[in-house]
């Protein structure tokens, strides 16, 4: 009888049990599609008909969680641990998950410590999900102790072999590498995830996360087909809108944390984001009330201080970055992050001792954070470095190079000032630190924390970081104005209190650059008008995306471009004024797009329809000479005979074919009409430099005189085409010429000795002696073999220009390496003379 | 008159009427290939024309060479160059300068070196041993092949300077220095005290200069480092100076022939040229003691001297006009 009751009774259990497992099942899917109320309601009914099943007590909680039920949460985990014991590892962790929510932080610890102690009792006779709740545990506790999370690692890791069908377990992994700053093997470990199951909606997301840690435009495509598997996919939602807060898209980026409210409306992370949208948007009242809103659910919830803080960063509002960071680490000593973006605006405001004990602090309690730890390591090396007060500004310079580089960066920097002081009718606080790094690894480590930015210069408002000349290769770069357009940015940064879209600033920059000095700012190549022809070009109203999530490899440097021509337009069809008020209505608005049509009167489409005519009359004839360029030159290899003669690269290709070939007399017709056809153009494979070379092989000085005129006049980049002109404006006895062609050269590269003494000869000829001291000093601080000629020259230069006392003093140095120097006697006695006469030396 | 003046303003030291001789010796090696026999035959004949120019008598400038092109070089083999040395040793008078040039390639041997000569090389040691028979004389000894470093250690001796092109055996590349050391006596730029004459300290710098430039330029790492040792201690020293523990004899060395009591001097210039002299030396001691004065007392009191050099040499050049 006792037998058969039991035999009943089993089988009794036995459909039930095989019933909640497929009804499990169905539960699990109806949560990865994002239903999570129809599962929550076939869970609960589940319950009813088998109370305290473990697995499905889990599921029912998990789901609860997930969408913000944190008490009935807490009370599916309870159950479950009761009906379990000691095995119940996953409901412990997901229970410590509730408490965290709520910011019940030693409970949570607690639970970890908890999972720890049976994995530590019962080591390899844990299932796979054991070892993985282990693994999570062992990762939260790793805030305190660093070194727990190798452990966590190899203990997912343990997990994965146990069952590498694990997906949760891959993902925990994969998000573990991803906060560990490990971005390559997070990626791999995602992707291993998806070749097992490529609709799995978390895995999507981690691969989403990764692609964002790469700034790469796939963390959309990823976010977006996660979303299109579980439209409620809330930390999907969450993502989504901080993509599009980095394009400065708020009303979408607003959408989609609304829509993960709509899920979980207790969602921290939702409601942090929406707090940086409030925030973003000078709603005061708005973002107090989200704020309270998630103090109350959780008041040590520090992320959404530092959320708040690197989103500021991030659209760099630098001192309300750090005044974010400085509250999250006060609400938590442990959040090491808010350390590390506390000391890092820190350091772009200017703050370094600060910055620096609060880098060392991150670093302490995260050591895998390679941006902080390349930062740290960037400090120290700034002891090689010397720090010079003057006119307003700290330059800061290696001091290797301080001694050549010191007067001309102090120079331009004053000029820059000045200029934009009377030009934007505004003066930004003083002093402007503006930092020079001889190494470009170092510069990138100070720019964004990485080596390998591909950045010239950087401006945080009050603080400038930028390549020194010798950080690149030479003619790669100039640095005179790289430093105007840093400067520049100063002045819209301080104005707009960091309010300027980015577009904005860098067209803006872009084009004072171009009005600063011929040659400079950038110019129109064939690759920028075959975007245009090719409609890659991104209309005004979406520039911004071009430099944040560029679309193609090019686009970054054509938005660069592009914007400047914006200004250009704007200039000429309103008035500098305009750009002037737009840029100050950027301070108090919650719009810039706004701000922007607001101030030109326009919509957005009339914008983009007008700045598209303006393109086209501007580049008419260029842009017709290269259309239909497939067609043009489909066929292979014009030659002179099939050359079209309206094509520019037909013509091109067939000058620089015949040149090469040292056909110099049929090549200059090709070689002209080019030019004829793209005149804007001036780049080293251009008409200019091309023909520059024709005419210099042919001995026709003036006509190459005039290409290299006009090149440099458009590019004043090409070092050797600076050179060049120089020595034929020399030898044609235009002193004032070569000069400004060797000065132009030296913004280029200021390291060869030889340009410095022979702009020295060019000013002295005009007597311009204040420059030609700066000269010879510039050619002392190169360390020449002729030591004792530097500092005569210099003596004499010194002499000529009134300064008698520093006249000396070189004539000393020179005579003190050379006593039998005669000239420098002659000077030295010259000077001696003046000085009892009290007159100049001759 | 004036090239009389020029002359002695150019020298530290009034000499005695009979005044030392110079005597070079250019050895100038197997090349091996054209380009290596025409470069080491064109700063052969450099050097010997600079030598020239530096009023080094006829006879006593000696070329060997492995293919002379002229009638007056002698074939550079080991016998010849050891012949040569005894017979300079035997014609120069104790006080005499020799300069011994070796232009050619190098290599490690044994623990040392060789220089290469057509039929057996020279060592080191085989060198030294030829060059201590020229007794106390002042040597200046100029090797500016490669893997040539182990000459310093064997050839260091008292009052004399040896260059070397290379720090050690192991250098074995073909050396830009004794192209750019030529360089020095017949280009411009060498000269830094600006006193219109060449020491040997400044044809060193010079040319380890022109090297450090040339492989800068273009881009290559530095696998050459001269050495020159005055001190006889025998380690060379790759940056000498004035001031350092090598470079102070070879400071005072220039390949210019000193006037003899034939060009005829008269006693003013003597006596000018003299205080020219003494005041030189004060400067030069002077400036041993920067780091013990005060920067306004040392400049102060180096301006006076400088000063009253200037008034000198003008009034020298002005008297001689």
């Amino acid at each position: 009888m006792r037998s058969l009751l039991l035999l009943a009774l089993l089988l009794c259990a036995m459909p039930l049990s095989a019933a909640t497992d497929a009804q499990i099942e169905r539960i699990e899917a109806l949560r990865l599609s994002g239903d999570y109320r129809a599962a929550l309601e076939l869970g609960r009914a589940e319950l009813a008909a088998a109370a305290d099943e473990p697995g499905l007590l889990q599921l029912v909680g998990e789901i609860e969680l997930e969408t913000g039920d944190l008490d009935a949460a807490e009370l599916s985990f309870r159950r479950a641990i009761e009906t379990t014991g000691d095995a119940a590892l996953r409901s412990r962790l997901t229970l410590s998950q509730v408490h965290l929510q709520r910011g019940e932080t030693r409970a949570a610890e607690d639970l970890w410590r908890q999972i720890r102690e049976v994995y530590r009792a019962r080591g390899g006779g844990l299932s796979a999900q054991e070892l993985q709740a282990v693994a999570d545990a062992t990762r939260y506790l790793g805030k305190s102790d660093p070194q727990l999370f190798k452990q966590a690692v190899r203990i997912f890791d343990e997990a994965l072999r146990r069952d590498p069908g694990n997906l949760e377990a891959g993902i925990a992994l994969g998000e573990l590498l991803l906060e560990k700053y490990n971005n390559e093997e997070a990626l791999q470990t995602f992707r291993q995830v998806l070749s097992r199951d490529e609709r799995d909606p978390r895995a999507l997301l981690g691969l989403a996360r990764s692609q964002h840690f790469d700034y790469s435009s796939e963390a959309v495509t990823s976010t977006l087909k996660a979303l299109s598997i579980n439209p409620n996919l809330v930390p999907a939602r969450v993502l989504l809108a901080r993509l599009f807060l980095e394009l400065e898209q708020y009303a979408d980026a607003r959408r989609e944390v609304e829509l993960a409210l709509q899920v979980n409306p207790r969602s921290l992370e939702a409601l942090a984001v929406l707090a940086v949208i409030h925030r973003l948007q000078h709603d005061r009242q708005g973002f107090e009330t989200v704020e309270a809103r998630v103090l109350e659910l959780n008041p040590g919830y520090a992320e959404l201080y530092t959320l708040l803080a690197e989103m500021a960063g991030q659209n760099r509002l630098y001192r309300e970055a750090a005044e974010f960071a400085g509250q999250a680490v006060l609400l938590d000593p442990q959040m090491w992050q808010g350390y590390g973006l506390l000391g890092m605006n820190q350091l772009r405001l200017g703050r370094m001792q600060a910055g620096r004990e609060n880098l060392q602090r991150s670093f302490a309690g995260d050591p895998y954070n390679v941006w902080i730890g390349n930062t740290l390591r960037l400090l120290d090396s700034l002891d090689d470095y010397v720090e010079i007060d003057q006119g307003g500004f700290r330059v800061v310079m290696h001091n290797d190079e301080n001694a050549l580089l010191e007067e001309y960066i102090h120079d331009l920097a004053q000029q820059a000032y000045r200029f934009f002081a009377a030009r934007y009718r505004y003066q930004p606080q003083q002093p402007i630190r503006v930092e020079l790094y001889p190494d470009h690894a170092d510069f990138s480590v100070r720019s964004v924390g990485l080596a390998g930015v591909g950045l010239l210069g950087v401006a945080f408002g009050p603080v400038v970081a930028m390549d020194s000349p010798a950080a690149r290769e030479r003619g790669s770069f100039n640095w005179g104005s790289t430093l105007w357009h840093e400067l520049a940015h100063v002045f819209h940064l301080q104005m707009t209190d960091n309010r300027v879209p980015r577009w904005f600033s860098e067209g803006l920059a872009v084009y004072e650059e171009r009005l600063a000095r011929p040659g400079w700012g950038g110019d129109v190549d064939p690759g920028f008008l075959l975007a245009y022809l090719e409609g890659r070009l991104l209309p005004v109203s979406l520039l911004n995306n071009g430099f944040v999530r560029p679309s193609y490899p090019e686009q970054v440097i054509h938005s660069y471009f592009q914007a400047s021509l914006v200004f250009e337009f704007i200039e000429e069809r309103w008035g500098f004024d305009t750009i002037r008020e737009i840029l100050v209505s950027f301070r108090d608005s919650d719009s810039p797009q706004t701000a922007l049509l607001d101030g030109l009167q326009l919509d957005s489409d009339a914008l983009d329809a007008e700045f598209d005519a303006y393109l086209q009359k501007k580049y008419a004839v260029a842009l017709l000479s290269l259309s239909d360029r497939d067609k043009a030159n489909g066929r292979v290899g014009p030659t002179p005979d099939t050359a079209l003669p309206d094509k520019y690269f037909d013509q091109l290709k067939v000058g620089t074919r015949l040149l090469e070939q040292g056909d110099l007399e049929l090549a200059e017709p090709f070689l002209i009409r080019a030019q004829q056809l793209f005149p804007e153009y001036a780049g080293a494979d251009s008409s200019y430099w091309l023909l520059a070379t024709l005419y210099l092989k042919q001995q026709r000085q003036a006509e190459a005189e005039a290409q290299l005129a006009g090149m440099t006049a458009i590019n004043a980049e090409h070092y050797e085409a600076q050179l060049q002109l120089a020595r034929l404006r020399a030898e044609r006895g235009d002193h004032a010429g070569a000069a400004a062609a060797l000065e132009a050269a030296i913004f280029i590269y200021p390291y060869d000795i030889d340009v410095h003494r022979n702009l020295a000869e060019q000013l002295a000829r005009g007597e311009r002696w204040q420059r030609v001291a700066r000269e010879w000093r510039a050619v002392l601080a190169l360390n020449p073999v002729d030591r004792a000629e530097a500092h005569y020259r210099l003596a004499e230069a010194y002499a000529r220009a009134g300064n008698r006392s520093s006249a000396r003093e070189q004539i000393l140095y020179a005579l003190e390496i050379a006593p039998n120097y005669y000239q420098a006697q002659e000077l030295l006695l010259a000077l001696r003379g003046a000085a009892a006469a009290g007159t100049e030396v001759q | 008159m004036n090239r009389l003046i020029l002359a002695c303003l150019a020298f530290l030291v009034v000499q005695p009427a009979a005044a030392l001789q110079h005597h070079l010796l250019v050895v100038s090696g197997i090349g091996g290939t054209d380009d290596y026999r025409q470069q080491f035959a064109l700063q052969s004949q450099q050097l010997k024309q600079a030598a020239l120019d530096a009023g080094i008598p006829r006879d006593n400038i000696v070329m060997l060479a492995d293919q002379a092109d002229e009638s007056d070089y002698r074939p550079a083999d080991k016998q010849t160059l050891l012949r040569t040395i005894r017979e300079i040793g035997a014609r120069a008078a104790p006080e005499d300068r020799v300069f011994v040039i070796l232009i050619g390639h190098g290599n490690e041997r044994g623990d040392g070196a060789v220089f290469n000569l057509p039929g057996p090389d020279i060592s080191a040691d085989e060198l030294g041993a030829a060059l201590d028979q020229l007794g106390e004389r002042q040597l200046v000894i100029v090797n500016t092949a490669s893997s040539s470093g182990p000459f310093v250690g064997r050839l260091s001796g008292s009052n004399r300077v040896v260059m070397t092109a290379t720090a050690s055996a192991q250098e074995f590349q073909a050396p830009l220095f004794g192209g750019f050391f030529v360089s020095a006596f017949v280009t411009a730029g060498a000269d830094r005290d600006k006193d219109e004459r060449i020491s040997m300290l400044e044809a060193f710098d010079f040319a380890r200069s022109e090297v450090r430039r040339s492989y800068d330029s273009s881009k290559r790492l530095l696998t050459e480092h001269a050495l020159l040792d005055d001190n006889g201690d025998g380690e060379g020293s790759q940056q000498p100076g004035e001031y350092q523990a090598d470079g102070a004899l070879a400071n005072r060395v220039y390949l210019q022939q000193p006037p003899s009591a034939a060009s005829g001097a008269p006693p003013w210039l003597v006596a000018m040229l003299q205080r020219k002299q003494a005041l030189e030396q004060s400067i030069y001691e002077l400036k041993r003691q920067r780091e013990s004065l005060q920067r306004r007392d040392y400049y102060d009191r180096l301006e006076n001297l400088l000063v009253e050099l200037a008034l000198l040499t003008r009034q020298i050049r002005a008297e001689g006009s």
